[in-house]
């Protein structure tokens, strides 16, 4: 007879030593951990700076709908040599790597060996987590010179446009409302309307 | 020729996630680690709540103060008492200390100890006094530790915490190194005002 099937326990997440200096790691130990089989497929998270960060999840039906519908129609949009990833584990630096929603870039390089500046545009898709999408993510991408960062908001449909890194902020922003194209300057071609998308 | 032996580098610490809820580690995780091999000696640290704190590496002073009184507690103890020295201290699922000294029953051992069980925990703090009184304090009692020092290596004023009461303890004393409190060259002695009753429980030091 078939054994039953139970999900692992959901893994609690702490703060328990906020304020004091913590263990810093390094993407390439985080990577020989996963070697070991030592995270299962439910255990999604990011690296910041060093720190295990759990990604939330599930995503949410509306977050999931715009990041499908956006990446399924700009990989329709794209050129042969440009690659339209989804949630690749993008490589900051040796203690951080993030998992944007969308990730476009030339074929010339590796997803995973990818510098800042060599991505042409990056999407979150942002429900839960617009606040930390908009600041600590921002920081980030910014810091490490990724040229054009998306923030959606998944609730209202209104997207910031983020442009011009400089330090670990962008000096160009722009609010853009669902029913305006959005271009990606880098990547004109895939040029779309969050309206244009069947959202409903 | 001989190589030259050179130290790794301290591994950096980071406060990078600071406000963002972040991954959980067991001690038994941490020690599933250890096992295979993936922390290397110069690797200290305690686990608190999940997280993992590096120690940072221990001045002349505060050696010294933990190695003589480690010896005294050591020569002092009677049967049936047990000195750990620098022991990892399994105090919940996701958290354990590496206390200076603990002392404990003889019978129990240290792995399988309880907060409650633990006779006497004594931290000596050089540069890290706030951290022992602060974030160990509410640690220890929430355990249940039913006696906790925090020496401070550089003046020997010794912080006395007896009675644990839920984050924190009834009764905190400063005590001086003075004639109550031999400095470390002689026996550490000392008589709290509110002692419990349960001395036989206790070295008289």
């Amino acid at each position: 007879m078939n054994e039953r099937f139970t999900l692992p326990p959901r893994r609690p997440t702490t703060q328990a030593a906020e304020g004091l200096p913590r263990w810093r790691w390094t993407v390439a130990e985080i990577e020989r951990l996963a070697a070991t089989g030592f995270f299962n497929e439910y255990d999604q998270f990011e690296l910041l700076g060093g720190e295990i960060v759990p990604m939330m999840s599930p995503a949410g039906r509306r977050h999931e709908t715009i990041r499908i519908k956006l990446a399924h129609r700009m990989g329709r949009l794209a050129r042969e040599d440009v690659i339209v990833a989804e949630e690749p584990q993008f490589n900051l630096s040796p203690d951080t790597f993030l998992k944007p929603d969308i990730l476009v870039h030339l074929d010339t390089i590796e997803t995973y060996d990818l510098q800042g500046r060599d991505a042409l545009l990056v999407v979150e898709v942002a429900e839960t987590s617009l606040d930390y999408d908009l600041k600590t993510k921002l920081s980030l991408y910014a810091s490490h010179g990724v040229r054009e960062y998306w923030v959606i908001n998944a609730v209202t449909r209104v997207t910031t446009v983020h442009r011009q890194p400089t330090g670990n902020v962008y000096a160009a922003t722009e609010e853009v409302p669902p029913e305006v194209r959005l271009v990606p300057s880098l990547a004109p071609e895939l040029a779309i309307s969050l309206n244009a998308l069947t959202l409903d | 020729m001989n190589k030259l032996f050179t130290l790794p580098p301290q591994r950096p610490t980071t406060q990078a996630a600071e406000g963002l809820p972040r991954w959980c580690w067991t001690v038994a995780e941490i020690e599933r680690l250890a096992a295979t091999g993936f922390f290397s000696e110069y690797d200290r640290f305690e686990l608190l709540g999940g997280e993992i704190v590096p120690m940072s590496p221990k001045g002349r002073r505060h050696e010294i103060v933990r190695e003589e009184l480690t010896f005294r507690f050591t020569k002092l103890a009677p049967p049936g008492i047990f000195v750990a020295a620098e022991p990892q201290f399994n105090l919940s699922r996701d958290t354990y200390t590496v206390p200076d000294i603990l002392i404990r029953p003889a019978a129990i051992k240290t792995p399988d100890l309880r907060g409650g069980d633990a006779l006497l925990v004594v931290e000596v703090a050089d540069t890290s006094l706030s951290y022992d009184l602060k974030s160990k304090v509410p640690l220890y009692a929430l355990h249940g530790i039913p006696e906790y020092l925090v020496i401070n290596a550089l003046t020997l004023m010794t912080t006395v915490h007896l009675r644990p009461t839920g984050k924190t303890y009834d009764v905190i004393e400063e005590l001086p190194p003075d004639a109550r409190l031999g400095t470390w060259r002689n026996r550490l002695r000392y008589r709290s005002t509110n002692s419990p009753s349960t001395e036989a429980a206790y070295i008289d030091l």
